[in-house]
């Protein structure tokens, strides 16, 4: 029987107004993928900050192998071995990715207090190596897209010889492809004897690459599994203490087309991308990182606008040169990004929401608060956002509320055609479900919405069409009923030469 | 990542052409005649000083430009904006490097310039101190009383016109040369007048905005305030303001010094006393003609055929110019002509 | 509107409590206000201990003409800073005003001729500032330092160095009438302000420069014109340090080029005091009142307890560093910062 690595014993935290965690279990065996699961404000990532030494609990202890130890401050627990990859990366984009991998320890000095720049590089190689990586580690950091950065990230942790990796939503903003790579690193990882804890919204995940999975909710440990001894289902129920619904597709609908897009072009990012959308219609966009996929959304939008091409909204021919162009012509956006351009997070909720819709709670130009109060009351209840009071400020809110608070502002504004782009990047189950049915209905009373995801069932689940962007050409159009994840897959990794419609 | 894009390059830079001609416009129309010419290879004498912009080097610009139109030579007039004798070291040493015929510098801080002086006359540029000494430096003359004596002559007019006794309030800014003049008041009256009590040292910034309210606080301080002694034209004005606004206007006398055009009026209507004015024009005047007889040894320099090799110093160590007290009775003749 | 919400009645999962009125955002802002009120009668109570002077009607008079400058520019500098901009520019402004309205009543312009023409040079100055920061996108602060110094420096050469005087007997109205007992300068300060506070709550247009400060990308992304809010900004900023120069002007009957140098500092510490913070979206046009309320009264103080001048400064920093020290100290244990 391995001994455990690292243990949380009858953890608990608390912070001002909230109990965090509560006589919380954890355990990490050597070689397995432990994940944890949770909604958001159950305590996981506050888990992770105590094991990793962020955080020191109120109560209880932390074992590493079998003996307490306090875990100070970080270095404490990277001392020990502990290696930690959070959800935002720290890394410093100007810096090679050798040097980054270094970021905080001293590399190897020569007798003269210089930096072995040999050594330092070599080292970052053979870490680069263990995840299966081949990257020179001499490239800035910036060059690199997000899924490598991760891969830097966890080289990071690696480096320092951990035996325990703690890693935080890792693939949140990975695309499929990457999320494989990833995997691949970790199993290998994990017959290197590594014990790996892997937090996550992703139930899918968990079930293909963990060994065992720990269920918190509310601050509590609600269960913990074999993975093969649990369903899908029944890890979703522990979690949310419910059945959650399904996410459809709406039905189909007038074939007024809304949104009529004919060879936008930006290169070299963009070229000649054609479709068309109709009202209550939504279609969804699939495509690698630097496909088109996100500046499809950029370009209808205003905020890279198209060097070519022609867009008619309702029959109406446009040009869109700003974000108040696409705003009148009746176009909204829900950027990927909430925190830094959909939110304004020190503002309260009712400010979030009313904010495109300025005009209607204005009266001889003065702001009529009240209303404001009401109209935002309505959204809250109507989309459930968990939320002390319609004055609390967005920034307190957890992901998931924050990310229909920015829906709400849309919602508010009924726009004609209604972009998203990673509506539940980074938001627990119980609030994507939610966003889900949000929009298939609004898609069922009239609007028209381009989803633009990486996230594979959520395309198909709610998708009317998909169009697969690849190299900024549309690679191919599926219908509902004949995508499927490998088609998808297939468009949107194959090189576009290759691609025969007839094939796929 | 989302870059938002800029746009409509072309017209920025237009908008940035026009701010810039709007101003370089506004400023040739409203005033060319201060636009001073640089040090040329020519003949030029160059006055260094700092805190550049007050009023008070008015007299010395136009001393300048009168004799070097009267020389034929030409002139010019430099130094920091703000009180700060490193960039007037700084400035000191570029006008040394492009070779005037002689050197005039009111000295912000007697250390900070004494290598500067060594260096311009040791390259053979004749430097006289004005209204601020150097002795420890090479200079040829200290001309003009030093703000200390300024200060004693204020406090001489100031204890005359409270008839000898009371309090009295001084009001000066954080800057050496008023500084000095503020302990030439207290000095003078420590030492002359035991029935007079310097209650505080009040700082007004040098700013018209503050400077009412600083006086005014005085005041409020001390309901028995016989007097307030400024230390420039700027104290001078904000005193009057603050005694009038107080109501007390004849019963708190006040002088100041300079000669702050909207501080005569103050004199005028007998809100302030007197105000100490130095000779500024003459001492400029007077510094121009001396160094340039040296450099052409014509009149004065005409004793010795060399005087650097004689290693004597053939002008006066220190020419003392006295002040011009302004009061009622001779303010009219003090309105620059404009 | 005249129900009031309701709480939402209970439902599993979705607890949601509307407060009537006011949000708990204004709340807070209402709490820094509230603090800095009560850390001024606090510092007015005890300076009226250590000296009988300070209660007096001739100091609480000569405080509240004094600052009314200061006051009006804070009006305009605590909405460009809620608009996430700064404007160091501003006691040039007011400086270079005083003068051209000067200059103008001497050169034979009739005394309401020459203010409005004082008013659009402010204006014409802001609308440069902002065309400079947004179009060009200079940053805001090289922007208006350089503002700063091209104003002084106008004033300068305008003037040679001269104050203006000799003005129209009618323009001491202003700075040295008497409307119950104090000029009427102080009442167009106090206009400016509760005017100034109740746009910056209230109206749409001022409500855009708060979500403008608070994120400008998401504010473009909302469809607010980023662009010309900020502009709007600078404008009112500088028209208001014109109104400013025009009062000080009329109290000195001078227009004096020397004027305010430094003041933006000051006037920017005074906002921050009152709840503005240096990143935007947040702040008070009355919090930066209070503070410029506050610092006058700390001047005043240290002039009456004859603090040497030297120490003047020091004391000055140390008091504003405690201030808003407890105000950051108070904020994070709330959990807000």
């Amino acid at each position: 029987m391995p001994s455990v690595l690292l243990e949380a014993r009858e953890i608990s935290k608390s912070f001002p107004g909230t109990r965090a965690l509560d006589r919380v279990h954890f355990e990490v065996l050597p070689g397995e993928v432990h994940a944890v699961v949770g909604e958001n404000g159950a305590g996981k990532t506050t888990l992770m900050m105590i094991l990793a030494g962020v955080l020191q609990p109120d109560e209880g202890a932390v074992l590493w192998d079998g003996a307490v130890v306090p875990l100070t401050d970080s270095r404490t627990a990277q001392g020990l071995g502990i290696g930690t990859v959070f959800q935002e990366l720290s890394l410093v984009p100007g810096l090679s990715i050798g040097e980054n991998i270094f970021l905080t320890r001293s590399p190897a000095r020569t007798a003269l207090g210089l930096v072995e720049w040999r050594r330092v590089y070599a080292e970052a190689q053979v870490a680069l190596a263990q995840l299966g990586i081949g990257v020179d580690p001499m490239l800035p950091v910036s060059s690199l897209g997000m899924g490598a950065r991760q891969m830097v990230e966890i080289a990071k942790a690696l480096s320092m010889r951990c035996r325990v990796l703690l890693l935080d939503e890792p693939t949140s903003a990975l695309s499929p492809v990457e999320v494989d790579r990833l995997f691949t690193a970790i199993r290998a990882l994990r017959d290197q004897g590594l014990g790996i804890v892997f937090i996550t919204h992703r139930i899918a995940e968990v079930f293909q690459i963990a060994d065992r999975v720990t269920i918190l909710r509310d601050g509590h440990t609600v269960a913990m599994h074999e993975i093969s001894g649990v369903t899908p289902d029944q890890v979703v129920h522990a979690m949310v203490g419910r059945t959650l619904g399904k996410a459809t597709r709406p039905p189909p609908s007038s074939s007024t087309p809304m949104l009529e897009v004919a060879g936008l072009s930006r290169p070299p990012v963009l070229e000649d991308v054609s479709f068309s959308l109709n009202a209550g219609e939504i279609l969804g966009v699939a495509g690698l990182p630097d496909s088109g996929r996100e500046e499809i959304g950029r370009a209808l939008f205003g905020i890279e606008p198209a060097l070519r091409g022609t867009v008619r909204v309702n029959g109406h021919s446009l040009q869109i040169r700003s974000p108040q162009d696409a705003l009148r012509a009746g176009i909204g956006y829900l950027p990927p990004d909430r925190r830094t351009l959909g939110l304004f997070l020190r503002m309260p909720v009712k400010d979030n929401i009313v904010v495109t819709a300025l005009n209607q709670i204005t009266r001889s130009g003065i702001v009529d608060d009240g209303h404001a109060t009401i109209i935002a009351a309505r959204y809250v209840d109507r989309l459930q956002i968990h939320s002390p009071s319609v004055s609390q400020v967005v920034g307190r809110l957890s992901g998931g509320n924050q990310q229909k608070v920015a829906l709400s502002k849309w919602l508010l504004r009924r726009p004609r055609v209604l972009i998203v782009d990673g509506p539940t990047i980074g938001v627990d189950v119980g609030a994507r479900v939610a966003i889900h049915q949000l929009l298939y209905q609004l898609a069922a009373d009239g609007m028209s919405i381009l989803l633009l995801s990486t996230d594979l069932p959520e395309l198909l689940g709610l998708s009317n069409y998909i169009i697969v962007m690849n190299g900024g050409r549309v690679a191919g159009t599926l219908s509902g009923d004949e995508a499927s994840e490998r088609r998808v897959m297939t468009l949107a990794a194959g090189q576009p030469a290759q691609l025969d419609p007839a094939d796929v | 990542m989302i870059r938002l894009v800029r746009r409509r390059r072309p017209q920025a830079l237009l908008v940035a052409i026009a701010v810039l001609t709007l101003s370089i416009s506004i400023a040739w129309f409203v005033g060319p005649k201060t636009i001073t010419r640089a040090a040329a290879p020519a003949e030029t004498y160059v006055y260094v000083s700092c805190v550049t912009q007050v009023p008070f080097w008015i007299d010395q610009k136009q001393a300048l430009a009168d004799v070097g139109k009267a020389l034929g030579v030409k002139t010019s007039f430099t130094g920091p904006t703000t009180a700060d004798p490193q960039a007037e070291a700084a400035a000191l040493d570029q006008i040394i490097a492009s070779r005037p015929a002689g050197i005039m510098v009111f000295p912000c801080d007697e250390k900070a310039l004494t290598p500067g002086i060594n260096r311009a006359v040791d390259a053979g540029i004749p430097v006289i101190t004005m209204i601020g000494d150097v002795p420890a430096s090479k200079r040829s003359t200290h001309m003009g009383i030093n703000n200390f004596r300024a200060g004693v002559e204020g406090a001489k007019l100031l204890a005359a016109a409270i008839g000898g006794k009371g309090k009295v309030v001084v009001g000066t800014f954080q800057a050496a040369g008023v500084l000095d003049r503020m302990r030439g008041y207290k000095d003078y009256l420590a030492k002359n007048h035991p029935e007079i009590k310097v209650v505080s040292v009040v700082d007004d910034h040098a700013d018209p905005s503050y400077a009412p309210q600083a006086y005014a606080a005085a005041i409020a301080a001390n309901p028995d305030l016989a007097g307030i002694g400024g230390t420039d034209g700027d104290s001078g004005v904000g005193a009057a303001r603050a005694v009038i606004e107080a109501g007390k206007k004849g019963k708190i006398k006040i002088v100041a010094m300079d000669r702050n055009e909207d501080m005569l009026n103050y004199i005028a209507d007998g809100t302030i006393t007197a105000a100490v004015a130095q000779k500024s024009y003459l001492e400029t005047w007077l510094a121009v003609q001396l160094l340039y007889a040296l450099r052409h040894n014509s009149g004065p320099g005409k004793m010795l055929p060399d005087w650097r090799a004689a290693k004597v110093n053939p002008l006066p160590e220190d020419v003392d110019t006295g002040i011009m007290p302004i009061t009622r009775a001779n303010v009219s003749q003090f309105r620059h002509k404009r | 509107m005249d129900q009031k919400p309701s709480v939402a009645s209970a439902r599993p999962g979705a607890p949601v409590r509307i407060h009537s009125g006011m949000g708990s955002l204004v709340k807070l802002l209402r709490m820094r206000e509230v603090l800095l009120f009560a850390v001024t009668v606090a510092l007015s109570l005890a300076i009226s201990r250590m000296t009988p002077y300070f209660l007096t009607a001739g100091n609480l008079k000569a405080m509240l003409i004094g600052m009314v400058p200061t006051a009006i520019i804070a009006v305009g500098m605590a909405i460009v800073l809620v608009g996430g901009g700064l404007d160091l520019s501003v006691g040039s402004v007011m400086a270079l005003s005083g003068t051209v309205a000067g200059l103008l009543m001497l050169k034979g312009a009739s005394i309401w001729l020459a203010l409005m023409l004082t008013l659009i040079s402010g204006a014409l100055i802001g609308l440069a500032n902002g065309l400079v920061i947004t179009r060009i996108r200079v940053n805001p602060l090289i922007a208006t330092l350089g503002m700063m110094t091209i104003a002084r420096g106008i004033a300068f050469v305008a003037t040679e160095g001269f104050s203006v005087s000799g003005l129209p007997e009618g323009f001491a109205y202003w700075g040295q009438g008497s409307v119950l007992q104090v000029p009427p300068m102080v009442f167009v300060m106090a206009a400016l302000v509760i005017a100034g506070d109740l746009a910056l709550r209230k109206t749409k247009v001022m409500r855009e420069v708060y979500y403008v400060g608070g994120n400008e990308r998401a504010a473009l992304l909302s469809g607010i014109p980023v662009n010309r809010v900020k502009v709007t900004t600078y404008m009112i900023s500088a028209v208001l340090a014109a109104v400013a120069g025009i009062m000080l002007a009329s109290r000195l009957m001078s227009g004096t080029p020397t004027a305010g140098i430094g003041l933006e500092l000051n006037v920017i510490a005074a906002a921050v005091l009152g709840g503005a913070s240096l990143v935007g979206g947040e702040g008070s046009v009355l919090g930066a009142f209070l503070g410029t309320v506050f610092m006058t009264i700390l001047g005043n103080s240290m002039i009456l307890l004859a603090v040497s001048i030297y120490w003047q400064g020091v004391a000055s920093g140390l008091v504003l560093i405690t201030v808003v020290g407890i105000d950051m100290f108070v904020r994070t244990r709330r959990g807000e910062a």
